[in-house]
């Protein structure tokens, strides 16, 4: 059996769910925001662990072959003040559930949450890259404005973004930090600088940008088409909203093979590699280790749900 | 207080950070998908989204790397937190 860890307003998911369902696959998807609503006891020794959706009951510790780590959220995602203390309690012990999935013998995971938590970390991604044989940027990642500026000065053009997700949740709309273009820095800004590292790199412009989703053996390769009328390449181009197209491509050979053993060495079975290729060079940016597809798949008609609905399939046959 | 540097570059993001469970869509769970709520079937969204541009859904919840979904990185250790 498949099993999927994700939540209801996940569209991305809908997408395999339909080709799980026309192939006739033995599936069970979890939404995190249900799990208060789950019945679930798994019990020592002789490992058992229950859950029973849908009037079924279920096995997980003898039926599971595959875990698709999808896009588990939160229990209680749309309940107001979920803040609160109770709340997050009762968070905690379904997180510890969650983990405890790990238990389950003889499971495929797609990822194993351990390796997206530790490939998430993006100086490990260049670290890694870098070993094994990716070009980079040259990079630095520093809260020392003095450090900073010298390398600004050194590069010329440089790009910033941040150490960890760039996201800042507030209480309704969210922010969001994309790469930017940065030069010398002001010495005003000394504090806010010292405040928390980020990640300053040599910036690689113009470009093209490459999007490559890793599935298994699979590799989708897509090239960011930007159109001629912008003047000069933007840093970011998620910041562009028109004018902006996704061809699915080929990279040379050699690429697309680092790109595999890339996710394959460091424990994933899935990755989105952000590459960018100047004059022939192509340069390793980051890999987003659960990063999203589903923008590909539509409206851009990149079949990467095929491709997981495949890994899934073989994963589930053992 | 100070704020990090980088939070000069902070843009709000398009869409919601929580999905709007009185929109025009509802999770069926007989189907284990999303359904667009159409005055005729209730067709699933992922079979209504091409009909975007016209007839179908009218704020199709978004897949899309410019929207700056929430998603795009992994969080599965820190969103618990």
């Amino acid at each position: 059996m498949i099993l999927i860890l994700t939540n209801k307003w996940d569209i991305s998911v809908d997408f395999v769910i339909k080709q799980l369902q026309s192939a006739g696959v033995n599936y069970l998807r979890l939404n995190t925001e249900d799990l208060p609503n789950l019945s679930s006891t798994f019990n020592f020794p002789n490992f058992e662990f229950w859950v029973k959706k849908k009037e079924k009951e279920i096995d997980l510790s003898k039926t599971v072959k595959v875990i698709w780590n999808r896009r588990p959220g939160l229990p209680f995602e749309n309940v107001s003040n979920k803040k609160n203390g109770v709340n997050r309690f009762v968070d905690n012990q379904w997180f510890t559930w969650i983990e405890s999935l790990q238990l389950i013998p003889n499971v495929t995971w797609i990822n194993n949450p351990t390796a997206n938590t530790i490939m998430e970390c993006k100086p490990r991604q260049l670290f890694l890259a870098d070993k094994m044989g990716f070009s980079i940027p040259k990079t630095i990642i520093s809260n020392d404005i003095l450090e900073i500026n010298d390398f600004i000065i050194e590069n010329k053009k440089c790009i910033v973004k941040a150490l960890y997700s760039p996201l800042i949740k507030e209480n309704e709309v969210d922010k969001f930090i994309f790469t930017n273009s940065v030069s010398q820095i002001n010495g005003l800004e000394k504090e806010s600088v010292q405040l928390s590292p980020s990640i300053f790199q040599q910036s690689i412009n113009p470009k093209i940008d490459y999007r490559v989703t890793v599935v298994g053996d699979e590799i989708l390769p897509v090239k960011i088409a930007v159109s001629n009328d912008f003047l000069e390449y933007p840093v970011d181009w998620r910041t562009i909203e028109t004018g902006i197209s996704y061809q699915l491509c080929h990279l040379p050979k050699g690429i697309e093979q680092l790109c595999k053993e890339y996710v394959r060495e460091n424990g994933l079975l899935f990755g989105a590699i952000d590459l960018v290729e100047q004059d022939g060079i192509y340069y390793f940016l980051e890999i987003n280790p659960n990063g999203e597809w589903g923008w590909l798949q539509y409206p851009n008609s990149i079949p990467i749900a095929d491709s997981i609905t495949r890994l899934l399939l073989h994963y589930e046959k053992g | 207080m100070t704020q990090p540097f980088l939070m000069q570059f902070a843009r709000q993001c398009n869409t919601k950070n929580k999905f709007e469970t009185d929109s025009e869509y509802f999770y069926d769970e007989e189907a284990d998908m999303i359904r667009w709520k159409n005055d005729n079937e209730n067709p699933l969204l992922i079979d209504s989204l091409q009909f975007f541009n016209g007839k179908g859904p009218k704020n199709p919840p978004s897949t899309k790397k410019c929207e700056l979904e929430s998603g795009e990185d992994q969080k599965d250790r820190r969103m618990w937190n």
